[in-house]
């Protein structure tokens, strides 16, 4: 059900400013994959989905990026829920540290990676056997260290709007603390925790700075869908390039409107009010 | 009987320091204070969710202090109802079944029967979401007392309802109450919800118990001008005590001398209801029981029935009820000459401050 304010002009032009910059952003988005559209041919599509490498990469792409997001949430939850329910000492500091990953440039990322396994506690792990450079879960870690911000960031904030005195009663009623976490704050919490998900994932999948520095472009190993584009474009090969990156929007789009319908199941806020 | 002793708690500038409070048996105890003046604080200290910083908490002779919320078998109700909204109704009262596995038959038991004291059944398979508020709190009330609890804490259960679902609800918390003789807790700033719910009162003003005593008591007793300000005392007058030979204390107040008790002598200040002063046109006849002053009708407002005068007397300014008859039958209004009149019995000096 929605409600038809009373507008008057001032109002409708209120409206129509507002509008007018959503309006001018899906365009410029719209635009953009339109003019790649335009710009591939259908023998470079054919091309794209007949390859084995092509779709060795896809899948190792939508591997990587789905166990990516799955650790990033085994740490997002616990930790957005520390972040928002406790006070502790640099607390403010902690909260600004897990959004640097955000700030760094992808290329840093990436030497950063390189010189960190050089390092002796580098060098321990790889002795340990575990090994990431030029790696396959060198690709998930990179990836880890890219995106699991946008989750924390995303479930801290469903955990600040989560009541908190459904926990207190829970306690009385029984529950140990961890039994209200689980059965209460984190069941309140899902849909917030399904869009850090959509956000970890949509920045994994699409990540590649990193990648190029600190696992490669080896096909067949470590190549992913961007690494491709990289490497189409590298020889020239444009039309090529841009079709995969048209198959990895086609695939980003569906999961996430598939996502976003299983989480959002109401499609407007009651907030929602008609415009016209 | 659940015992607070010495409970001290301190939150930034705020202190709340509980001496001594006992709470019988299945008594129904209302903390009653204005906003600020710790109540939450003193009742989620009893729950386990707010951990003192020194003192003790006993429930049924049971040192509790050190015991988590979920092994203190409290009943917790607050203002906004907090039902879990991805669980039925049902399912809801129930929660705490699932986590005393020794009681569950016990507790599914009591469910029932609270299900049908409050008159919940023909909500039970609804979900949370559509129940109105005096729904949700009886859910909520339900839920709390499922597990059978040593003490039943309601933090303002009632505040965020409209005025005839209050009332009702005001006498089902009630009928419960009676039912079950749980030992309840309740916290309200609301003096006319203290006054119907309350077996016994405490007032509670920036941290500290300012009195604690059956309803009439701290209705017609108040131990202090705050206390006597706080419950809508709006006569806090001054006066003269005095003691004779034979050791009878007198008061005078204006030109009257009566007979009234004391402890103090001096300067003191008492209060007396406006209910318990009438209003004469002329001068009333001269008794030994009663205090007659002189003074100008201020001000007038009609209540319906009744009349409220705001009457300048020479003591201060005397607020009166009268009946709306009465007063226009005398032919008196505003600005008019009248006399009051101030029973011996109905005369409260209040205590010193220290």
């Amino acid at each position: 059900m929605s409600v038809h304010p009373v507008t008057g002009f001032r109002s409708r032009l209120f409206t129509a400013s507002i509008f007018l910059f959503l309006v001018l952003f899906l365009l410029l988005v719209v635009a953009l994959i339109a003019a790649d559209i335009g710009y591939v041919d259908l023998a470079s599509v054919k091309e794209v989905l007949r390859s084995r490498e092509i779709r060795s990469a896809a899948v190792l792409s939508l591997w990587t990026s789905t166990v990516t997001t799955a650790i990033a949430m085994v740490f997002a939850v616990p930790m957005g829920y520390a972040l928002s329910r406790y006070r502790f000492p640099g607390r403010i500091l902690a909260d600004t540290i897990v959004d640097l990953p955000i700030v760094f440039p992808p290329l840093v990322v990436g030497l950063s990676l390189l010189v960190f396994f050089r390092t002796r506690v580098g060098l321990w792990l790889e002795s340990m056997g575990l090994e990431f450079i030029y790696q396959r879960r060198g690709i998930v870690l990179a990836q880890f260290f890219v995106s699991a911000s946008y989750g924390i960031r995303a479930i801290k904030t469903t955990f600040d709007e989560v009541d908190r005195r459904q926990e207190d009663v829970a306690l009385t009623l029984g529950c140990t603390r961890a039994q209200a976490f689980w059965r209460v704050a984190v069941r309140n919490a899902r849909q917030g925790i399904v869009a850090g998900a959509i956000l970890t994932w949509a920045r994994a999948i699409g990540l590649f700075g990193p990648l190029i520095v600190f696992v490669g472009a080896v096909r067949m190993k470590t190549e992913v869908l961007p690494t491709t584009v990289y490497l189409e474009t590298s020889i020239g090969r444009i039309e090529v390039a841009l079709a995969i990156a048209l198959l990895l929007i086609v695939i980003a789009t569906v999961a996430l409107i598939l996502v976003r319908l299983l989480a959002y199941p109401r499609a407007t806020p009651r907030s929602a009010r008609r415009f016209w | 009987m659940i015992v607070l002793s010495n409970l001290q708690k301190s939150l930034g500038s705020f202190r709340l320091l509980i001496e001594q409070l006992e709470i019988q048996p299945g008594e129904y105890l209302v903390i009653l204070g204005p906003s600020g003046a710790g109540k939450s604080v003193l009742l989620l200290t009893v729950a386990g969710l707010i951990r003192p910083d020194s003192g003790q908490l006993f429930f049924n002779g049971g040192d509790v202090t050190g015991l988590p919320p979920e092994k203190r078998d409290v009943g917790l109700v607050f203002q906004e109802a907090n039902l879990f909204p991805h669980l039925t109704v049902a399912k809801n009262i129930a929660f705490g079944k699932r986590y005393r596995r020794k009681r569950a038959a016990e507790i599914q038991q009591r469910v029932e029967l609270l299900i049908d004291m409050l008159n919940i059944r023909p909500l039970l398979y609804r979900t949370v979401e559509g129940l109105s508020g005096g729904e949700k709190q009886r859910v909520a009330i339900a839920r709390a007392l499922s597990i059978g609890p040593t003490i039943l804490l309601l933090d303002e259960p009632l505040g965020l309802l409209d005025q005839n679902t209050r009332e009702e609800l005001r006498k089902e918390l009630r009928r419960v109450h009676d039912e079950l003789r749980t030992t309840t807790l309740h916290v309200t700033h609301d003096r006319s919800e203290a006054f119907t719910m309350a077996d016994r009162i405490a007032i509670l003003n920036e941290g500290r118990l300012a009195q604690v005593g059956p309803r009439e008591e701290i209705f017609t007793r108040p131990a202090s001008e705050f206390v006597a300000r706080f419950l809508g005392v709006e006569n806090v007058l001054d006066a003269f005590a005095e003691q004779d030979a034979s050791g009878r204390t007198f008061l005078r107040i204006g030109e009257s001398r009566l007979p009234a008790p004391s402890q103090y002598q001096g300067r003191v200040r008492f209060c007396v209801r406006p209910e318990d002063v009438s209003l004469h046109p002329h001068v009333p006849p001269r008794t030994e029981a009663a205090a007659s002053l002189s003074g100008t009708v201020k001000s007038i407002e009609d209540r319906g029935a009744v009349l409220r005068l705001v009457v300048n007397c020479p003591v201060g300014d005397v607020v009166v009820l009268c009946g709306k008859q009465q007063f226009l039958g005398s032919g008196l209004s505003c600005s008019s000459s009248v006399w009051l009149r101030l029973n011996a019995a109905s005369i409260h000096v209040l205590p010193r401050p220290d």
